[in-house]
Order: structure tokens, then sequence, then C-alpha cells
């Protein structure tokens, strides 16, 4: 399969794990976006989930609750325990291909030489997406850019889609009682029903395809 | 580790009834005594310690009001103290260099009388101190050799400031950074951070918007 740029007209997902986006019982909205450094390449990157590929709630928290299920798998790999270290997953919040391209462009941000959103299956997962943002070489504090644009995204979000996963239930107080409403506001499906039941199809043949045919691949 | 913002001696106070001047039996308590007289408008503390004598003539609101920073600031250097001794993996540890800047800093905002700010972190190599009011926002993003400032709307990124380990080593330029003054317009970074009474204030400072120069983004 193609890797492809992402369409600045398209919504993404970020998922929230608990957790890594919370002090303590509290969400922390600053750690919604994990942004990795690659300092050999001169980026940082990041995961989203390309809606196209998650055309419904329930796909978009399938794919929350899959992401949440291969991390505690991987602690298990690891002989952690699950006990004080379970991931679970709280929900997802949206924001626009715009509000990634725009990093490049912000004002006071001249570090970014450029900022996209790439199509990029991994883990058996057609959905993923990889946050690219491509820095210029000098004199700058990686850190502080990482505030700026993780500053950005939550400005860009809207949300929560709270989840408890069925796994959870036995959960007393779920933590996905403690997300935000950031400042964009809550999330609001603006799609006609039309174009979600083309989404739909679009989705169900793509998904067909790419596992009958691609899905070896990209692993 | 020794932790600037937990070596704080308690001092006992004793709230008296208004009175215009202090009776002696005021001043005979032992060491570390503070005694808080209530006047009409001004509260005058009396502190004792290892012999001397301060008199601070404050609001009662104030002295309230800073009891509760410092408490909010002990909080933090606790919080601190945690980052820096959590496991190598966990999300929130710090590197010892970071912590040791960031309780630096914090103890020259509370020194400055700014209210404590919220903490997180993008890893262990820096340490962001967060203030909002409303949906505005002002980060301060700490390395071990450099601090930088941003604040933002919704909107837009309004202004950020970067600032080396030269300007930090010194107390007086780093206090510059809070309050810093450019072509002759003053301009209070965290200004309204600090009036507590009135924190919207910090944010309408559109006015004094400064040209870019260089070091400003």
């Amino acid at each position: 399969m193609r890797y492809r740029h992402i369409p600045d007209s398209d919504s993404l997902f970020r998922y929230c794990i608990y957790p890594l986006s919370f002090k303590g019982k509290q969400f922390a909205w600053e750690k919604l976006v994990h942004l990795k450094y690659c300092q050999d390449k001169g980026t940082l990157r990041g995961s989203l989930a390309w809606e196209r590929y998650v055309p419904t709630t329930k796909h978009v928290h399938g794919y929350g609750c899959r992401v949440a299920s291969y991390m505690n798998d991987d602690l298990r790999t690891h002989g952690r325990s699950l006990e004080k270290n379970r991931r679970i997953y709280c929900g997802a919040y949206r924001l626009n291909g715009s509000a990634v391209s725009a990093l490049a462009t912000t004002n006071a941000l001249d570090e970014i030489s450029s900022s996209e959103v790439v199509h990029h299956p991994e883990n058996g997962e057609i959905a993923h997406t990889d946050l690219r943002i491509s820095l210029n070489r000098g004199d700058f504090d990686v850190e502080a850019t990482k505030t700026a644009i993780v500053d950005r995204l939550w400005n860009a979000c809207s949300g929560p889609l709270k989840y408890t996963d069925i796994c959870d239930q036995d959960i007393k107080t779920h933590p996905s009682s403690a997300l935000n409403t950031p400042p964009a506001g809550p999330y609001s499906d603006t799609r006609s029903q039309l174009y979600r039941v083309w989404s739909l199809i679009r989705f169900q043949i793509c998904n067909w395809v790419w596992r009958s045919f691609c899905q070896n691949a990209t692993k | 580790m020794p932790n600037l913002l937990t070596n704080i001696y308690p001092h006992s106070t004793v709230i008296l009834e208004s009175t215009s001047v202090p009776r002696e039996h005021d001043q005979a308590k032992p060491g570390g005594q503070n005694v808080i007289r209530n006047d009409s408008e001004f509260t005058t503390a009396i502190t004792i310690s290892e012999g001397r004598i301060f008199t601070v003539r404050a609001s009662s609101t104030d002295i309230i009001g800073r009891s509760e920073q410092i408490q909010e600031y002990l909080e933090l250097g606790e919080a601190l103290n945690e980052m820096v001794g959590l496991e190598e993996d966990d999300e929130w540890k710090i590197d010892a260099p970071v912590y040791t800047t960031a309780c630096y800093i914090a103890s020259e905002l509370m020194d400055a009388l700014y209210p404590a700010p919220r903490v997180f972190n993008h890893g262990p190599k820096s340490v962001v101190f967060n203030w909002s009011v409303g949906t505005n926002n002002l980060y301060l993003t700490i390395s071990p050799n450099r601090i930088s400032a941003l604040r933002s709307s919704p909107e837009r990124i309004e202004r950020r400031v970067d600032y080396s380990l030269k300007q930090l080593t010194n107390p007086a330029l780093f206090l510059s950074f809070i309050e810093s003054r450019h072509q002759g317009q003053a301009f209070t970074l965290i200004k309204a951070v600090k009036a507590v009474s009135d924190p919207s204030e910090f944010f309408d400072l559109r006015r004094h918007e400064i040209q870019a120069h260089p070091g400003q983004r």
C-alpha cells in the first residue's frame, strides 16, 4: 500500500489512555499527544488515527481499545505488573488535518519546516497515521517546541468521546470521567448521513482489500 | 536530594485583637513565633526568629494568601521531588539537572510572589510550569540550561521568549525575564499571574505588544 499524505480537510483522532495521559487521577491534556524526537532526522513524531478508517464512533473506540490491549500485552511480555500499570482506554479527541499542517505556518514556530500526517498502517491497524514534524537546524530548545505544538494541537481538539470498554467495567471510578472538554468544545459529527454511509462502505471495501492483500507488507 | 522548596521552617501564628500598639507580652514569645495583630485595615505581623524581630505591615488577606501560596509551592516541590525519584521508564520521570533548575526557578517565582504553577513534562529532559486563565495559557519550559516562555490563546501563540543559562544564574536577570522591559516600554510577562485578585489582567497585554527582536519569536 502506498503511504499517503492525509488531506487537511480530513479528521483525525487521538486516543486517550490511562495512565499515560493522566497525572494521578486527573486528566493531563498536555500528555494527550506524545511527541518523540528523532535527533538524527530532526523530526518529532506522534500517532493519530485517520477517520477514513475509523468511520464511526464505534470504530474509533475499537481502535483505542486495541491500542490499550497491545500496551497491556507488552507489559505482560516484559514481566511488568498489570495491577499497577494497567492501560485503560478512556476515549478520544478529534482534530482536523489542517491543525497539523498549520503548525508549519504558525507565527512563533519558525523552527518547524514542515508538518504533516502520513497514512502508515502498523500492528494490523489500517487507521494508524504518523504525525511528522520536521525541524530546521538551529539553536532552539526542542522541548519548548514540544510545548508549543502540544498547546496548538490541544486548542484544535474537540471532544471528548468517552468510552468504557467491557473489560474495564470492573473499575469503580473509570478514568474516562476525568476527561476535559478542550477549548474548541465538544465533539460533533458534522458529516451528512449520506456521506457517513459512503464513508462506511468505503472503509469496508478498503479494509477488506488491505487485510486480503496488503497487511503482510505493512507489518 | 535537597529540595529548595521544602526547606521552609514553619512558624506558629497567633492572631490577636485589634490595637495600634504591640503589647509587651506579644514580643515575649519564644523564637520562631509570629504575632499578628488585626487593625481596621492592616495586620501587623511580628516575626521573632533567632533573637531578631521583624515587623511587617500587610493586609490580613495578603498574609492568608501568602500562606496558601507557600503551601502550593510546597506541593510543587514535593511533585518535583517525586518526578526526579521515579523509575527511568516512567512517563513523568525528570533528570536531576532539570530538577535542580526547576527548583531554582520555582523558588524565584515564590519569592517574587507568583502563584504556584501546574507542572508537567514531555520526558526526562525538561519540565513545564503552566498557568491557565480561562482558555489562555502561559508556559515556562525549563531545561537544564535554558528556559522558554510561551503565552497562548485558543487562536494563536501570542509570544515566545527564550532565555539562556547565563540569564538564569543571575536572579536579577531572571526576574527581568518576568518583568522585562523592551524599547522603553514596560512589559510584564506574567504580571497578572502575580496579581491573584485579578489574573485576567495578565492576558490583557496586547497593548504592550513588542516587535520581535533577536532571541524572541
